[in-house]
């Protein structure tokens, strides 16, 4: 294996609720390869989400290690914060909510451009709708509020803003888990593309195994904040070895694609 | 079309909005102790049809056409208070949310002693016995605990077993499950789907099960129906529905499920119609990668694909 974009190391954050210490996260340490497709899966309350907002600089973790492109990233704020979200993005579950409901999204996407300094003011607009081409919006979706789009489009546009910046890296939480699926099947497609497109590696975190085992090559399980399996996607679905994988193998409904009998 | 006189028929349905038709003449019938699974994403009607049979509408919709007879009983003629009667012991309701649907004041066991005697004359002890009797035959370990329970107190699968159980223990003749199991874990889920699938072998009950997870309605349904912009357009026994899909639209669902061998399509582009677009021809056409000319123009009507298997598209 070379060198990972992003490795975590031992990462750790403790919650309190009432009088009871909630271990989120306790203990995971991961690494993703360049241009490398890492799964995430578990249940509620696994913690996969709060690990996400540690490796994105979301929030801090009580101990443990971020390490990006072999830089511990782990306390970086300011500039150095700066140059971490050039090469990280992120898309979240509610795309509405990721947006200023106010701004055109458009405008939202024009606002990330110029904070990186990635488009001069004549070239603005066309750095907008180059960005809305990628994710197969048109200029026009540009020109809308984000309540104003269908739920699919408004994740095209937030994952627009995510790669207007050409990340290294993007990560991935629920970003299908409100939509419907063939609008989720679209969505993936599209993740597909960009990944190739832009060589960017992709961490995508979700509760459906079948569909982190469609999309990604590897992947970690997640149980009471640990991963506690992880491998290549097929052979851990295939060959599960942990007692947690077995059991989110063992609850899910498939649909019989062919041989009917009623 | 014909339709067989079942437990349930629903017969050319129209539910509206003040602005539009939300269900646009939906027939389908269920049979005695039948689980019949609707399929459809957000904004299909599939909900709305549900609830037009309980007549709890929420407020703004209205039945303005088609019939319901439920066991010979006219449902659209029937006076609130039979139908208040009705519903609850012959008929029960499971909502998605059992946080809206259990009142957080109560206990459990207030909610079911409520229930039963509403609807019977039964003694406090022995009515909290059959339903500590009915929690023990879903695998609620300890349902004295849980009948003294408030529902903040439980988890949110405990919740909704609850309310599954509380939708049984009048013992109905027919179950409205709406979305029973979407807001749970895959692992609650499954046992979820289980007792359901068990209560129904123990009493016979028909379940009417709407839910956008295919997968589900594959393993619990008898027979599937697709709606697709208030529209049925297709319906039949459940390995022909999934085996031999007759719409299109059936397909492109199918194949957007993604499965464990990696196999997940996006055979469609674009997104569901939102409540009240307006098609002259088949509402699936301008999505549908198998479209032909007519489809723009005329809707199809269902027709029979194969035995009992009917599907609304020109090209079927």
């Amino acid at each position: 294996m070379g060198e990972p974009i992003l490795e975590c190391r031992d990462l750790r954050v403790t919650f309190r609720k009432g009088n009871r210490l909630i271990k989120a996260v306790d203990g995971v340490s991961f690494g993703v390869e360049p241009g490398e497709c890492y799964g995430l899966v578990g249940g509620s309350g696994c913690g996969k989400s709060t690990l996400a907002r540690l490796v994105t600089r979301l929030r801090d973790a009580d101990s443990g290690t971020v390490w990006l492109e072999g830089r511990d990233v782990t306390g970086v704020t300011g500039r150095g914060l700066r140059a971490f979200y050039r090469k990280v993005q992120m898309v979240f579950q509610d795309p509405v909510a990721s947006f200023d409901p106010r701004k055109k999204i458009g405008q939202s996407i024009a606002e990330v451009l110029r904070n990186f300094g990635l488009a001069e003011r004549t070239a603005l607009r066309a750095a907008i709708n180059g960005a809305l081409e990628m994710v197969g919006l048109s200029p026009e979706h540009g020109e809308r509020l984000p309540g104003q789009v269908s739920g699919g489009q408004c994740q095209r546009a937030a994952l627009a803003r995510a790669v207007a910046v050409r990340p290294r890296l993007l990560i991935c939480d629920e970003v299908t888990s409100a939509l419907d699926v063939s609008v989720q099947a679209q969505i993936v497609s599209l993740l597909r593309r960009l990944q190739g497109e832009l060589n960017m590696a992709i961490i995508f975190i979700s509760h459906d195994l079948s569909l982190v085992r469609c999309f990604t090559t590897r992947l970690g399980v997640m149980l009471d904040g640990k991963i506690v399996e992880t491998g290549p996607a097929a052979e851990v679905v295939s060959t599960p070895k942990h007692e947690h994988t077995k059991l989110l193998l063992s609850s899910l409904f498939p649909v019989p694609r062919s041989a009917p009998g009623p | 079309m014909p339709m067989t006189q079942g437990l349930l028929t629903i017969d050319d349905i129209r539910v509206s909005s003040a602005r539009h038709e939300i269900v646009k003449g939906v027939s389908l019938s269920i049979g005695q102790g039948e689980i019949y699974g609707l399929a459809g994403e957000s904004g299909c009607g599939k909900s709305t049809l549900l609830k037009s049979v309980t007549r709890l509408l929420p407020p703004g919709l209205r039945v303005v056409g088609g019939g319901l007879a439920f066991d010979g009983i006219d449902l659209l003629a029937l006076p609130p208070e039979g139908m208040r009667r009705l519903r609850g012991r012959r008929l029960t309701f499971v909502s998605q949310n059992a946080v809206e649907a259990l009142n957080d004041s109560r206990t459990v066991g207030a909610h079911f002693l409520e229930t039963m005697r509403s609807h019977g004359r039964i003694g406090r002890k022995e009515a909290l016995r059959q339903a500590a009797e009915l929690m023990a035959s879903l695998d609620l370990s300890d349902p004295g605990r849980i009948l003294a329970s408030y529902p903040f107190e439980l988890s949110g699968g405990m919740n909704q077993r609850v309310l599954i159980a509380l939708a049984m223990v009048m013992k109905p003749d027919l179950i409205l499950a709406d979305e029973p199991t979407s807001a749970l874990d895959a692992a609650v889920q499954a046992q979820v789907v289980a007792e359901m699938m068990g209560l129904r072998e123990r009493y016979r009950a028909a379940i009417l099960i709407v839910s956008h997870n295919l997968g589900v309605l594959a393993h619990m349904a008898e027979t599937i129906g697709v709606m697709y912009a208030g529209l049925l357009v297709e319906r039949g026994p459940k390995g022909l529905v999934l085996g031999l899909p007759g719409h299109p639209y059936t397909r492109a669902l199918i194949a957007a499920v993604p499965d464990l061998d990696g196999n997940m399509r996006d055979s469609v582009q674009g997104s569901p119609p939102s409540p009240g677009e307006v098609f002259p021809g088949c509402p699936f056409a301008p999505r549908c990668p198998e479209a032909l000319a007519a489809c723009a123009g005329t809707p199809p009507a269902l027709r029979q694909v194969g035995d009992g298997h009917w599907a609304a598209c020109h090209a079927a």
